[in-house]
């Protein structure tokens, strides 16, 4: 199913009448990805004779797609707001910085959370937002999550993009300067460069490049839509090392949904394509790159130890106790048991990979 | 000069077109509605000028349908109830629905203009991408625990989420 879709991403065909069962698998898929609404507009414009009863289950996602969506982008502006008048700068991340500059609808770009990076003084916005009614939800070493009491919003407050963002430091005062305002209820956004290194380094580091289709979908539309300046790409992601992330994520995206890599792109790309991925990623797009789709297991600690060449010291000293004070420094069994937990979740789907042999 | 026709909300909106209906945000409310093609018609045709006779016919031609007077009346209580239309209306809807009350019924009938709440899923049923309990959904594993997608009592053929 998840291939059936990201066909139609790429070709702009869908499947022709499916019968019910079908249609109801695609639906359920669709949702998954992230592409309900999306799907819902194709089929509409389209004209294509889908049963009623999964038309009518599209429709209904698109719907409350929409008024979540909506919700979730007026929570962004309010802190953007809130944190603003006292001086606290910050960004949105992935979906709330592109939902309204790439999509027709927020519908068409449904997100979990809010996510939104502190360029400022970090305690003085998380005191903020606790003073004004958030409650704290969870943390991890590079962002903590909070719920709006008032609108049921889940806020992702970030001071990294990903997890060890030591390893992949941002020159923050320059991605505020390149940023611009945003197009609708956002009030600004990052820069196109500045958006894909982000979305990057969450691709790849964070996620193992294991993404929802819509968040391939991201890539080709921003490298369609707003062509970055390759010149000024390159600096940004040399400047955050995070060379091999873009390299892989742009490689994956264009196998996925054929996001448009120009010859100055794709020369970034095969100068940073890191050496120790490079046959494990190759082999894998060619024989299927849908495989790549969430909720697939990613080998994330393979991924992890390739791009943070030359500073795997810091990626393990990063990843067993989190030097950024959001994180409480864990020490004795806390370490060790962080440790387990971690060997438990990355390892063992990177030692399957090793011993897996990529599907035909 | 007062404003002759009733008058749609502009400020603090957010809407959204999907041919046959329009989903519309209320920023100052927090609810979402949507509107089906009658509602989307005299809300698009509330613009201040247009008398309730005057839009009937121009309803009826863009819709390519007979739509009569108490239809848009009807339409425009409902609108005025999602707090979708300026309170400047208010007299005018008055001294209507008056009138409108008496041929509810029949209006109701001919055409309905459809105002519907939209429910807004929480950010845990966003997250895991569930359906809540009501919505139309085709196969297992849809729905929100506990409930299961089940056929639709009075709907044959329609599956909702309910109980299981």
């Amino acid at each position: 199913m998840r291939r059936l879709l990201g066909r139609w991403l790429v070709t702009g065909e869908l499947p022709p009448a499916p019968d019910e069962p079908l249609a109801s698998l695609l639906v359920e898929v669709a949702r998954e990805q992230g592409l309900a609404g999306l799907l819902h507009e194709a089929i509409s414009e389209q004209r294509v004779r889908w049963p009623d009863a999964a038309r009518l289950a599209l429709r209904r996602a698109e719907q409350e797609d929409f008024a979540f969506g909506v919700r979730q982008l007026d929570t962004a502006s309010r802190i953007q707001d809130l944190l603003g008048a006292r001086g606290v700068r910050c960004l949105p991340l992935k979906g709330v910085a592109l939902a309204e500059r790439l999509y027709d609808s927020v519908a068409h770009r449904p997100m979990a959370d809010v996510d939104l990076l502190v360029l400022d003084e970090w305690p003085r916005a998380v005191t903020l937002l606790e003073k004004a009614g958030f409650a704290e939800q969870g943390q991890a070493d590079h962002a903590r999550a909070f719920l709006d009491p008032a609108s049921g919003i889940v806020l992702e407050l970030h001071r990294g993009v990903t997890s060890c963002a030591r390893l992949f430091p941002l020159d923050l005062d320059a991605a505020w300067r390149r940023s611009r305002a945003g197009a609708g209820l956002v009030k600004r956004v990052p820069s196109s460069e500045d958006l894909l290194v982000h979305l990057s380094l969450h691709a790849a580091f964070q996620h193992g490049l294991a993404l929802r289709l819509v968040q391939y979908l991201d890539f080709r539309r921003l490298l369609e839509r707003e062509p970055p300046d390759p010149a000024l790409l390159a600096q940004v992601a040399v400047g955050a090392s995070a060379q091999g992330a873009v390299a892989l994520a742009f490689e994956a995206a264009h196998a996925v949904v054929a996001a448009p890599l120009s010859p100055a792109l794709q020369e970034l790309v095969t100068a940073w394509s890191p050496s120790g991925l490079r046959g494990y990623v190759a082999s894998r797009l060619r024989a299927d790159p849908s495989a790549l789709l969430a909720p697939a297991e990613p080998a994330l600690a393979r991924l992890r130890w390739q791009l943070a060449t030359g500073r795997r010291i810091a990626l393990i000293r990063e990843t067993l106790s989190p030097s950024l004070p959001t994180f409480a420094r864990s020490a004795g069994f806390g370490r060790l048991g962080r440790a387990l937990g971690l060997a438990r979740r990355w390892f063992l789907p990177t030692v399957r990979s090793l011993g897996a042999r990529p599907q035909k | 000069m007062a404003a002759v026709g009733p008058r749609a909300r502009t400020s603090r909106l957010v809407t959204r077109d999907l041919g046959d209906e329009l989903l519309v945000y209320d920023l100052e409310r927090h609810k979402a509605y949507c509107l089906n093609q009658v509602a989307m018609q005299v809300f698009r045709h509330c613009d201040g000028e247009t008398t309730i006779p005057d839009m009937a016919l121009r309803i009826g031609n863009a819709l390519g349908m007979p739509v009569d007077e108490q239809a848009v009346r009807l339409g425009l209580v409902r609108l005025e109830k999602a707090h979708l239309l300026d309170s400047a209306v208010a007299q005018i809807l008055y001294t209507s629905r008056r009138e409108m009350l008496r041929t509810l019924g029949r209006a109701a009938v001919v055409v309905g203009p459809l105002v519907t709440a939209i429910t807004v899923p929480t950010s845990a049923q966003a997250a895991s991408g569930c359906l809540p309990v009501g919505s139309p959904c085709t196969g297992p594993g849809q729905c929100c625990r506990p409930f299961s997608c089940n056929n639709s009592i009075g709907n044959p053929g329609m599956k909702t989420c309910g109980g299981s």
